[in-house]
């Protein structure tokens, strides 16, 4: 699973008007969060609880929530977009599955060991897997994804230090050896040994390409063309529970069950995938159109007591963040050289501009509590890494003034907004996100800090587009002092790609000797001592809390609604468990809202 | 008159090089590209300096251009980024979807606008034409983004006589009647969403005509010559007032395959005004200036069977 930026904000149209009134006060804002996390997250299971006697067989029917029609690339090696692979999750299967902790476990269709003086990792293969087309997987085929990412003539986004660090694809990509010599396939084709450059705990988790590509299936279709081909297209297989009978390109995707899965035929018949405008989701749910669909937390508050369905939820790897611009891109060198004479240098400020925020608040009523103030940069879904002993900026505005007083910044010309130490008038450009619910987002907290007497311009004067925000963050437009952003983090919570000195996604640009240092210990072989991991990873935590070259601000929970006729759904994703073969249904079709008293 | 045609559509090569060369200056001055939303940290710098390099975007627009110039003479438009398939065929996928739904509209368009315009023109005053002001002024004030969501809160999910968007049920063969009737059956619900928005102008249009010729001098000359009113109409009136109406027809050409971008976004409808938005969104540069200069054309085509029509309906008018 792959890391990603996220819209600050979600996009969709849900008529809901928030008005926040008064000004909080909480010491104990961490604390409530916690709570109330723990709350939420009692109020929607992972897993749904249906007793009703089952049917034999039945259609699932999923939506697939998006406002745009699917692209239709069912090959991971060459899709990018999320809508695809919530699609093709459901055919085409990954040889190893992992465990809560997203760590690769033993359940899938390979298992694993591992061996830290060879630098190696050998899977073997179950026997008796075979794809939709009948013929038998192998290793081979896994062999072949490689081959296909590592080529020269692939265009994708996936080849990155995944594959670079693994022995042989450099000379492979560029064209200097034929096959990957570090990958070793035994004669029976069942077993691959994966031999690496650097072997780091991390790689165990999620850390390695593990989606097959058919060779027997593609044949001779050369890199190039295999994107654009109908086999990626039209006709894709895979080895998973169900198999694909019909496309309509871009709106739905109809598939049936295969009898020869390897963990069991499923128990439905089929699943069909429709597109769906997330405006409609909610009444779509209501009137029985659909059995599974994501849940917006904007729509959210007008359906807290469905009777047709229930909510699912699940904490998301995901934190939003406020970050300030400490430095350049160092283009040359790839590094990020930090300014400690920059606009945002003094930490006491940045401390400030972190306890000024209400972000419990932001969270409960913009975000109908869906969202809870964040307290570290590593998401409680990656509980076994977190520092719960640290409190994260809580609401305290007297605080952040104290901050403020020290540092120098005060108010000399007595206009309600503080100078900078030198007595020079001082104003701070902050970039934030267009979307639904941004501007009082953004009025909440500019009005937050004038609270606190710091003067906050938007950039430019206004919110920013997606792409416009993060072309400005990338390229350190100087005029832009502190950003609103988002990271999805994927299964491996290492922070080294997104505050690392020299990640070019450390868009804040800072460095510090204590934090590169704690930095690389977690990528070390040494962190193969899960005490001495855990430890590097509350004191990155701590440092990341003490410097504040970022403040996390919330973290989220991501809602499903699930009609009551299915059986057995759990809202994990099949990346991490295959149980799509044990969904039931006890209904032939799915509830309406008249049908239940 | 084909020499007339042959010019027009000569003056056009000139008009699209001047519209293209446009379209890439400003496209250059978008912020981010294509690669801006996918962006993904564990992917080194150096791999998307290859990737941008290698698809070019670090040339100036003029080579750009010049690319796609010699690209597009040979009918290569490039590339989707985001779809990873030629921009030709992705849209010709949408256009046939767009051109049927605009059709369906066009046709509900008309018959609406026609019949109430006559009717209200006619009628000038009377409570039947009080009515369709009425309609005229509330058509005119609906956003087709809400009547979109009511049509389907009422007529897909309340009455369930329509599906709630896209443009075939899951799992059709296509080429079978069966397959025809739920495409049809798709269009209709965002085509009435459109056909019964749209009218406003062609009723208005049509009925200040009516309203100016009823009182014409040779209406009246007729009339006073003892014609039955409904020859009048027929024969003399009508006739007359249609002409604006058909030179409008020529112009609906250009939004035939234009699409409407609400209508379809919301009815999830994979056609042409939607992948615009989508390719902006997503900086799909192939794919925006490919249907900028395409909408271009069928502008300028437009108003040349405009005034065809024209020529062909008033004989007063001849192109030179």
């Amino acid at each position: 699973m792959k890391m990603k930026r996220l819209l600050a904000l979600s996009l969709t149209l849900a008529l809901t008007v928030t008005t926040f009134s008064g000004c909080g006060k909480s010491q104990e804002a961490a604390i409530n969060s916690q709570s109330s996390m723990q709350e939420v997250m009692a109020k929607f299971p992972i897993k749904n609880t249906n007793d009703a006697p089952s049917i034999k067989g039945g259609v699932l029917k999923v939506a697939v929530v998006s406002a745009s029609a699917f692209e239709g690339i069912f090959n991971p090696c060459f899709s990018d977009n999320q809508p695809d692979a919530d699609i093709y999750q459901w055919f085409m299967e990954n040889v190893l599955s992992a465990d809560e902790n997203f760590v690769f476990d033993q359940d899938g269709a390979a298992t694993y060991t591992y061996d830290q003086t060879a630098k190696t990792m050998t899977l073997k293969l179950k026997d008796g897997i075979k794809w939709h087309d009948g013929q038998p997987v192998t290793l081979d085929d896994l062999v072949y994804a490689y081959e296909i990412i590592c080529d020269k003539d692939y265009e994708g986004m996936r080849y990155d230090e995944q594959f670079t660090n693994i022995v042989g694809v450099e000379e492979f990509h560029a064209g200097k050896a034929k096959t990957i010599s570090g990958l070793e396939l035994s004669a029976d084709k069942m077993t691959l040994t994966i031999k690496f450059k650097n072997f780091f705990p991390s790689i165990l988790v999620g850390g390695i390409w593990i989606a097959p590509i058919p060779r027997h299936y593609y044949e001779e279709i050369p890199v190039k063309e295999m994107k654009a081909h109908e086999k990626s297209r039209k006709t894709p297989i895979g080895f998973g529970p169900f198999k694909i009978k019909s496309i309509v390109s871009g709106e739905s995707v109809e598939l049936v069950r295969n009898d020869d899965y390897y963990l069991g035929a499923p128990k439905l018949a089929g699943v069909t995938l429709t597109v769906i405008a997330p405006d409609l989701v909610p009444a779509a749910m209501e009137e029985g159109k659909f059995d599974i669909a994501l849940f917006s937390q904007q729509q959210y508050p007008d359906y807290k007591e469905p009777k047709n369905f229930s909510y699912l939820g699940q904490l998301q790897t995901v934190f939003n963040y406020t970050a300030f611009k400490l430095g350049k891109w160092d283009q040359k060198n790839n590094k990020n050289i930090y300014d400690p004479n920059s606009k945002m240098a003094n930490v006491k400020l940045r401390q400030a501009i972190g306890y000024a925020v209400d972000n419990d608040k932001i969270a409960k009523e913009l975000y109908n509590g869906l969202r809870f103030l964040a307290t570290t940069v590593v998401t409680p879904r990656h509980a076994a890494y977190q520092n719960t002993e640290i409190a994260g900026y809580t609401y305290d505005p007297e605080k952040a003034k104290k901050l403020l007083d020290e540092a120098g910044y005060k108010d000399v010309n007595n206009d309600g907004y503080r100078e900078d130490p030198n007595g020079k008038s001082f104003s701070i450009t902050w970039a934030t996100m267009d979307g639904e619910g941004a501007d009082t987002y953004a009025q909440f907290k500019i009005q937050n800090w004038k609270d606190v007497g710091l003067k906050v311009e938007l950039y430019n004067g206004r919110l920013t587009e997606f792409n416009a925000f993060y072309d400005a963050v990338e390229h350190d437009d100087p005029k832009i002092d502190m950003y609103d952003g988002a990271w999805q983090t994927g299964f491996d919570p290492n922070p080294k790609n997104l505050w690392g000195p020299d990640s070019s996604a450390n868009y804040t640009r800072y460095t510090s000797d204590t934090l590169d240092a704690i930095m690389s210990d977690i990528s070390s072989e040494k962190a193969w001592d899960k005490a001495f991991l855990s430890e590097k990873y509350h004191a990155f935590q701590q440092v990341f809390f003490d410097e504040a070259p970022a403040i996390p601000t919330m973290w989220r929970m991501g809602l499903e609604a699930v009609n009551n006729r299915v059986k057995n759904y759990e809202v994990t994703s099949f990346d991490i468990k295959c149980f799509a073969h044990l969904i039931e249904l006890t209904a032939e079709a799915p509830m309406k809202k008249a049908d239940v008293k | 008159m084909w020499k007339t045609i042959l010019r027009r559509l000569l003056v056009l090569i000139p008009q699209v090089a001047v519209l293209s060369l446009l379209v890439f200056i400003l496209a250059s001055f978008m912020p981010g590209d294509a690669l801006t939303g996918k962006i993904d940290p564990n992917v080194s710098p150096e791999r998307l300096e290859e990737l941008r390099e290698k698809w070019g975007f670090y040339d100036p627009w003029y080579v750009k251009y010049g690319r796609w110039v010699t690209d597009a003479l040979s009918g290569d438009l490039g590339e989707s980024t985001s779809y990873k398939i030629p921009v030709t065929e992705l849209i010709g996928n949408r256009a046939a979807n767009t051109f049927w739904l605009s059709l369906l509209t066009l046709g509900i368009t008309y018959i609406i606008g026609v019949s109430f315009g006559v009717i209200s023109g006619r009628f000038n005053g009377k409570p039947v034409d009080k009515a369709i002001s009425f309609y005229t002024f509330l058509a005119l004030a609906m956003p087709s983004i809400v009547l979109g969501v009511i049509n389907i809160y009422f007529f897909s999910l309340k009455l369930n006589w329509f599906p709630m968007g896209g443009t075939v049920n899951v799992g059709m063969q296509p080429g079978t009647l069966s397959y025809f009737l739920s495409r049809i059956h798709h269009m209709l619900l965002p085509a009435i969403t459109g056909g019964v928005l749209y009218p406003v102008g062609v009723i208005q249009i049509l009925k200040s005509e009516i309203v100016d010729y009823k009182i014409s001098d040779f209406v009246m000359t007729a009339r006073s010559k003892g014609v039955p009113e409904k020859t009048i109409y027929t024969r003399h009136i009508l006739r007359n007032a249609f002409l604006p109406t058909a030179a409008n027809l020529g112009y609906d050409i250009a939004f035939l395959l234009g699409g409407s971008i609400f209508i379809e976004r919301i009815f999830s409808y994979p056609g042409m005004g939607n992948l615009f938005l989508d390719s902006i969104l997503r900086r799909d540069y192939a794919v925006v200036n490919a249907l900028i200069i395409l909408f271009a054309v069928l502008t300028v085509l437009g108003t040349l069977i405009s005034d065809i029509i024209m020529s062909a309906v008033d004989p007063r008018i001849r192109i030179k």
